[in-house]
Parts: C-alpha cells; sequence; structure tokens
C-alpha cells in the first residue's frame, strides 16, 4: 500500500472549501446513505402523505359537491384549503425536523465516532453542513412527494403558482430554522435524549414568539409604499437567516471551540442588532409613530436582550496559544467594546440635543445599542465579585429579567411611582418607550435616555471598582496532584 | 516524528500533565505506559489535534498540534480507545467514508480500500456489514480507517482493550508489520505485556507526571537492573552456579527449576568469557530473558502511595 501524501487535495481558497463542503461532502453522502437504509425515514414519509392525503380527499369531497356552484366562491374555498394545507405541513414539518437533528451529534458523541472525524480532515463547518444537509434534504423529499397532492389546489383555482412557490419557500425556511435548532442542540448536548427535549421545547417557544412578533411587524409596516409590500416578509425572514447564521456558528464551536468562531458568532449579532435598530430607527424618522412601532421596538430589543445572554456570553473565550494567535482580534480587546458604547452615547446625546418628532427614536436607538453593553459589563463585574463558580449567563439573565420585570410590577395598576427606587430608569422596555410627560420631574423622552444613560454608566463604575480587586487577584496556584 | 516539549493540560480543578517532556525518533515503536488517569489519553487527544495544550508544545511530523492542525491531521493516524463504527454501513463504504474525510482524492479511493482491507486481512469481509463484525474485526476495521492515508506516523490508545486472546495475537502481528513498514507508532496501553514484544523504546507516566522514557535497556541500566540471563548445563550444576556467583559482573544468581538465573550488568563481550567457562559443563542453554516491563513499570510507579 502505498499512497503519496501529494494526493491529498489542498485546501484551497474559502470558497472553494465552501463549495466542496456543499457539494462534495463526505459526512452528507454517509448519511444520506446511512438515514435512507432506516425505516423510520420511510414510516415518516408515509404518515405525512397519509396525513396530507386525508385532508386534501376530504377537501376535493367537498368541493365535489359544489362543482356547479359559483366559481369565485370555488376559488375562495381553494384559497382557505391551501392555507389550511400550509398550516398543515408547517406544523408537520417543524415537529419532524427537529427530530431528524437533535441526535445527529449526539448519537456521533454516544458512539465515541465524533473524535474520529474531528481527527481527519474534515473541518467542523464541513460535519455542520453535511448532518445539516441531510436534514433538508430529506424534507425536501417530504415536500416534493407531498407536490402531487399540494398541486390539486389549481384544479380548483384562487391560488397563483407564485402564492404556490412562495409557501414553499416558507416551508424551507422553516425546516431550515427548526434544523439548525435540533443541530445546535445535538452539538451542546452529549446525550440525545436532552438534545430532543431541549430542540422541541426551543421550537415551540419559538413558534409563540414568531405568531406575537407577525402582528407588531405587520403593524410597523402597514402604512409604507407599495414597494415595502414585501417588507414584513423580508424582514422576519432575514431576521431567521441571521438567527440560523449564528445558531450555525454556535454549533461549529461547540465542536471545535476558537475564538474566530467567537468572534464570527459575536460579529454577526452585534451586527444584525445595529441593522435592526438603524432599520427601525430609519423607519421611524420616515413615518408616523403608531402604537404598533413601540410594540415593535420593545420586541426587537427585549429579543436581542435575551439572545445575547446566548450567543455573546463568552466574548474573551481563549485559550492560551489562542491569545497569542488572536490577540490582534477586535474581541479580545476592550477597545471594540469602548467603540460600541460610544456609538450608543452618540446616538443618546445626538437626542439630548434635539428636539422633534425624532429624538424618541434617537434616544431609544442609543439606548438600545447600550443596554448590550451595560448588561455585559454588569454581568461581568457581579460574576467576578461572585467567584469562579458562577456562570456570567446566569447572571445576565438574572440582572435583564430583574430590569424588566421589577419596574413594570411598579407601575402596574396606575401607579405613578417613578422614584429611581423602583428601577425604572434600569428597565430596557420604560426607558425605550418614555415615560409619560406630565411626570413633574421629567421633561419627555430625552430626560429618560439621559437619567437611564446615567443610571447604567453609575451601576457599571460602581461595580467595576467594586469587582476590581476581585479581577486583579491572582488565581490560587494549582494543587499539583502529582 | 513526535516531540512534547513542557505540556501541561489543566482542567482548572485537575491537572491532567505536568512539563511533559518526550521524543519520539521516526521508525520507533514507542509504548506509552501509564495507570488509569495517569494523562495517557490527554496526552494523545493533544497530539491528535482534539485538545489544546495549557502550556507548551507538541510536534508531529515536525507539525505544530496547535499552529498546524491541519498538516498534523495529515501526517498523523489517530485510533481512539472507544472507537465508533457506524450501522448501517458495508466495510468498504466505512473506509471510503475515511478515505474522503481524509480528502483522498475520489478516483483513488476504491484501490486505496482494497489495499488496506488486504493489509489488514479483511478482504473477505469488504461486502459485511460492520455492526455484524465480532470486536476484533472491528477493531481491525478501525485500524484499517487509521491506516487509509498513509500516515507516517501511527497513535493508538489502546488498541488490544476488549479483544480476546487470538484477536489480540493476529492485532500484534499486524503492527509488528506496520513496525516493519518504517511507521512511526505510539502505543498507549496498560497490559504491558503486549508492549513488550515489538516496543523498542517505552514511556511512563504517572498523575501526569513522565517517570521515565527512552530505550527499554537503558531505563533498567538506569534503575540499577540488569539483564535476566537464564543458563542450563548438563552436569555439575551446582559448580557452574558458584562459578557464575564468582563473575564480577553477575549478581543475585539462583538455582531455579535446574536452570541458573543471574542478573547481569556488564559488556556483552565479557558475556562471553562466562559462556566459554560454562561450556565444560555442558552448557545446552543460554538465554537473556526477556525485558519484563511490569518489574520496571513496579519500580518506577508509586501506585497510590
Amino acid at each position: 500500500m502505498t499512497l503519496d501524501l501529494s494526493s491529498t487535495r489542498p485546501r484551497g481558497s474559502f470558497f472553494r472549501r465552501l463549495g466542496r463542503s456543499l457539494f462534495d461532502n463526505p459526512v452528507l453522502l454517509k448519511e444520506l446513505r446511512m438515514g435512507l437504509r432506516e425505516r423510520r425515514i420511510f414510516i415518516i414519509q408515509t404518515i405525512y402523505l397519509i396525513l396530507l392525503g386525508l385532508v386534501t380527499l376530504i377537501f376535493l369531497l367537498t368541493v365535489a359537491d359544489q362543482r356547479n356552484s359559483d366559481p369565485s366562491a370555488l376559488a375562495s374555498a381553494g384559497k382557505e384549503f391551501f392555507q389550511v394545507q400550509f398550516w398543515m405541513q408547517l406544523i408537520m414539518v417543524i415537529l419532524i425536523t427537529p427530530s431528524l437533528t437533535c441526535g445527529l451529534l449526539s448519537t456521533e458523541k454516544e458512539r465515541h465516532s465524533l473524535e474520529m472525524l474531528l481527527a481527519s480532515r474534515l473541518t467542523a463547518t464541513d460535519i455542520v453542513l453535511g448532518k445539516l444537509g441531510f436534514a433538508l434534504c430529506f424534507i425536501f423529499l417530504l415536500l416534493f412527494s407531498a407536490m402531487p397532492l399540494t398541486a390539486l389546489i389549481f384544479f380548483v383555482g384562487g391560488v397563483s403558482p407564485g402564492d404556490f412557490l412562495k409557501a414553499y419557500f416558507h416551508l424551507s425556511i422553516a425546516a431550515l430554522i427548526t434544523a439548525q435548532i435540533g443541530l445546535t442542540f445535538s452539538a451542546r448536548e452529549g446525550k440525545t435524549a436532552h438534545a430532543t427535549n431541549q430542540s422541541y421545547g426551543l421550537v415551540v417557544l419559538g413558534l409563540i414568539i414568531f405568531l406575537i412578533a407577525i402582528y407588531p411587524i405587520s403593524m410597523v409596516f402597514q402604512t409604507t409604499a407599495s414597494w415595502w409590500e414585501y417588507a414584513p416578509e423580508a424582514i422576519l425572514l432575514l431576521e431567521i437567516g441571521y438567527l440560523t447564521m449564528l445558531m450555525f456558528l454556535k454549533t461549529v464551536n461547540h465542536l471545535r471551540p476558537a475564538l474566530k468562531n467567537i468572534n464570527a458568532i459575536c460579529l454577526a449579532f452585534i451586527v444584525a442588532y445595529l441593522a435592526n435598530v438603524g432599520l427601525f430607527s430609519y423607519f421611524l424618522l420616515n413615518n408616523p409613530i403608531g402604537e404598533g412601532d413601540v410594540a415593535a421596538w420593545m420586541f426587537i430589543l427585549l429579543m436581542h436582550l435575551f439572545l445575547a445572554g446566548f450567543f455573546i456570553h463568552k466574548p474573551r473565550f481563549i485559550t492560551p496559544s489562542e491569545t497569542l494567535r488572536y490577540r490582534r482580534s477586535p474581541f479580545a480587546r476592550p477597545i471594540f467594546w469602548c467603540g460600541f458604547f460610544a456609538l450608543g452615547l452618540f446616538g443618546l446625546a445626538t437626542a439630548c440635543n434635539g428636539s422633534g418628532n425624532g429624538i424618541w427614536v434617537y434616544s431609544a436607538a442609543g439606548l438600545a445599542v447600550l443596554f448590550i453593553f451595560a448588561y455585559q459589563a454588569v454581568a461581568r463585574c457581579l460574576a467576578a465579585m461572585m467567584g469562579p463558580k458562577v456562570h456570567v449567563p446566569t447572571i445576565y439573565y438574572v440582572v435583564v429579567s430583574t430590569t424588566c420585570l421589577v419596574p413594570t410590577f411598579f407601575l402596574s395598576g396606575g401607579n405613578t411611582d417613578y422614584s429611581p427606587l423602583t428601577g425604572i430608569f434600569l428597565s430596557p422596555i420604560i426607558a425605550t418607550m418614555g415615560l409619560p410627560t406630565d411626570e413633574p420631574h421629567l421633561t419627555g423622552g430625552s430626560s429618560v435616555a439621559a437619567a437611564s444613560v446615567i443610571a447604567y454608566l453609575a451601576m457599571v463604575v460602581i461595580l467595576f471598582f467594586m469587582s476590581r480587586g476581585r479581577l486583579a487577584e491572582k488565581p490560587p496556584p494549582k494543587k499539583d496532584i502529582a | 516524528m513526535i516531540e512534547c516539549r513542557s505540556l501541561t493540560k489543566d482542567y482548572g480543578n485537575h491537572l491532567a500533565l505536568s512539563n511533559l517532556n518526550l521524543r519520539v525518533e521516526s521508525g520507533d515503536a514507542f509504548g506509552f505506559i501509564g495507570p488509569n488517569g495517569a494523562g495517557k489519553t490527554t496526552t494523545i487527544k493533544i497530539l491528535a489535534t482534539l485538545q489544546e495544550p495549557s502550556e507548551g508544545e507538541a510536534f508531529v511530523g515536525g507539525y505544530s498540534v496547535v499552529d498546524q492542525p491541519d498538516e498534523v491531521r495529515r501526517v498523523l493516524g489517530y485510533m481512539p480507545d472507544q472507537f465508533g463504527v457506524y450501522d448501517g454501513m458495508r466495510v468498504w463504504e466505512y473506509l471510503e467514508f475515511f478515505a474522503a474525510a481524509y480528502r483522498v482524492e475520489r478516483p483513488k479511493r476504491r484501490k486505496l480500500v482494497n489495499d488496506v482491507l488486504d493489509l489488514t486481512d479483511l478482504g473477505k469481509r469488504r461486502e459485511s456489514f460492520i455492526e455484524t463484525l465480532s470486536t476484533g474485526l472491528k477493531q481491525r476495521v478501525c485500524l484499517a480507517k487509521t491506516l487509509l492515508h498513509d500516515p507516517a506516523v501511527l497513535i493508538l490508545d489502546e488498541p488490544a482493550s476488549g479483544l480476546d486472546p487470538r484477536a489480540r495475537i493476529e492485532l500484534k502481528e499486524l503492527l509488528r508489520e506496520l513496525t516493519r513498514m518504517g511507521k512511526t507508532l505510539f502505543i498507549s496501553s496498560h497490559i504491558l505485556p503486549e508492549l513488550a514484544d515489538f516496543c523498542n523504546k517505552v514511556g511512563i507516566l504517572e498523575k501526569g507526571r513522565l517517570l521515565v522514557s527512552g530505550d527499554v535497556h537503558e531505563i533498567q541500566a538506569g534503575l540499577g537492573k540488569g539483564r535476566m540471563m537464564r543458563v542450563r548445563v548438563l552436569r555439575e550444576i551446582e559448580t557452574a552456579h558458584k562459578l557464575v556467583d564468582e563473575f564480577n559482573e553477575a549478581h543475585r544468581a539462583e538455582i531455579v527449576d535446574g536452570e541458573i538465573l543471574f542478573e547481569y550488568g556488564g559488556e556483552y563481550a565479557r558475556l562471553a568469557d562466562l559462556t566459554s567457562e560454562l561450556v565444560r559443563f555442558g552448557l545446552v542453554q543460554f538465554a537473556e530473558e526477556k525485558t519484563d516491563l511490569e518489574d520496571i513499570f513496579l519500580s518506577v510507579t508509586r501506585g497510590d502511595q
């Protein structure tokens, strides 16, 4: 047996590697080969088609009774049926996809084969893309096999080919994000049962959030020009896209932790967050502010505050070798966070010096940027004070929940106690909304923003000085067990 | 071929490796010995680029495991202690998958798979599903997978654990064949007899520290132990024993089961003189006892003390 090592292929450029990961991926081929030999796959497909077929049959029998009726009524029935069929497929896709992916990486761990894959020349990206590709291939197979049933709608009318394709596009997007959720937990957990529980928990929670979010986002764009007709949809898809990307990076990082992955996660998160803030600010400045705008704004802010705890709680996680390798990385140095902080202050300064309708938007945008920084800083300082056994994300979520819920509790039932002790200036919800202008001590949104900034700055500075002693302490010498 | 410089791995509350310095030359068969929890698997995982060291550096084939992991994976074949095989795959499919994973070009994969199947004597099992194979055969498939990209260095973590005696002997033969092919072997085990046969160097690790490393005979000499010699004569065994006992370089001579056993700490040239002296007693056997790794291991390690 002889093999010249030069016959193994070079790594090549980024695009070449990406192309290879997508189209010449041994993991994908292996999963397809093994997966399609499993009986489970055919059982799922059979049940899927039987359920869809039954619903279609019932509809066709109903329509057959109305075949001599008004064509427009027939088209209307067709449209309604198409929606029923879409939601039915959506729920089935959402329920089936995590079951395909949540065991893909955890079973590799359970059978001790993941190490062999990682010791080969496959990258973590190759492995994740291969697994994701398998799940999507199967879901696409399901969707395509159901197409003859769903296409029967064209005999009845009421649905254009565009609507039909759009529905399939939405189903594919739903499959993509649910597959990625399953894969993320599969990489994170050592046992498939744990990964399954967490995946389904998040999928159900995500579905609820989606149903809540769709209303305020639609409200924001209902007054816009005609070319913005698809804006809510486009934004929702963009949000799903970037969440999928973040989870993909997180999965890759679970398999092979590296600062470059964490940097990519942080960068993607912050860019997306700023883009969200910027997009809404731009839109709100150019349109009358309505009730839905505030709801959408608060939703975006709160979602990102919670997501930040999951995605960017380790911006300085580095091994000693990575410290040397990535010492010029923006996340390994405080200058990045200072720049981020300055951006928030700039938005607030603009708000405090300006006048008119834009003030609310500027102050809210500035605070929105500042909140991420402030919460990260506060959580880190508190965690440092509490010692090494406390996790930063836990502290982060406690702080976020407290500052969001406590002031709401104080202000419930028409209570007008706006004193600093109630914590209203620390609340992301209230600070970005602005307090009622009839409050005697305050003069509108800009004052609330200024008070919030002062409150946060003071809190960060005090906590920093309180935790500095602890941070400066040298870790105790490790006990040499030998 | 393999070099560790001040390698340390600290898990926070547990120091798994402490300042490990090790050098394995090209073509060596290095036995990495130690009790459970000594740090063998941690060292191997660092060398296989699966973990990063807390301090120090390691090189495989001249490439740094931290800075050039992909190059290391190109020259390294790694067989973990608990290997996973995929159910529902045939032997050739499994091997072809790993050939692709090691980025072997598609046209060469089929031939390469056939070559390693022949080398590991698995040709007849080519079409078998992996789950139907015995543990010994699965181990062979895993070793075949490790050889696919023709690595210069093979790191095998407990390769014989869980194998029956026959499978163990067959594996030993296979490993011997690999050393003949010029591969550098780095084998971790706590079953010492399996290493004693073909490892020319050993390293003994305990509680994260390398206690001793090098040629087996050198270690023995360093420990103040000579080579064990076994002599069988046809007549006057008592007189022959007295002669051996009075020989300067021979120590602790004793008669056991009609044979004279003694520890020899001198040059081979002097040993020839002793042999010629013993011929007059009807010398029929003069042999060096195989190195007793267990003895060295027990002398070097301290156990739980």
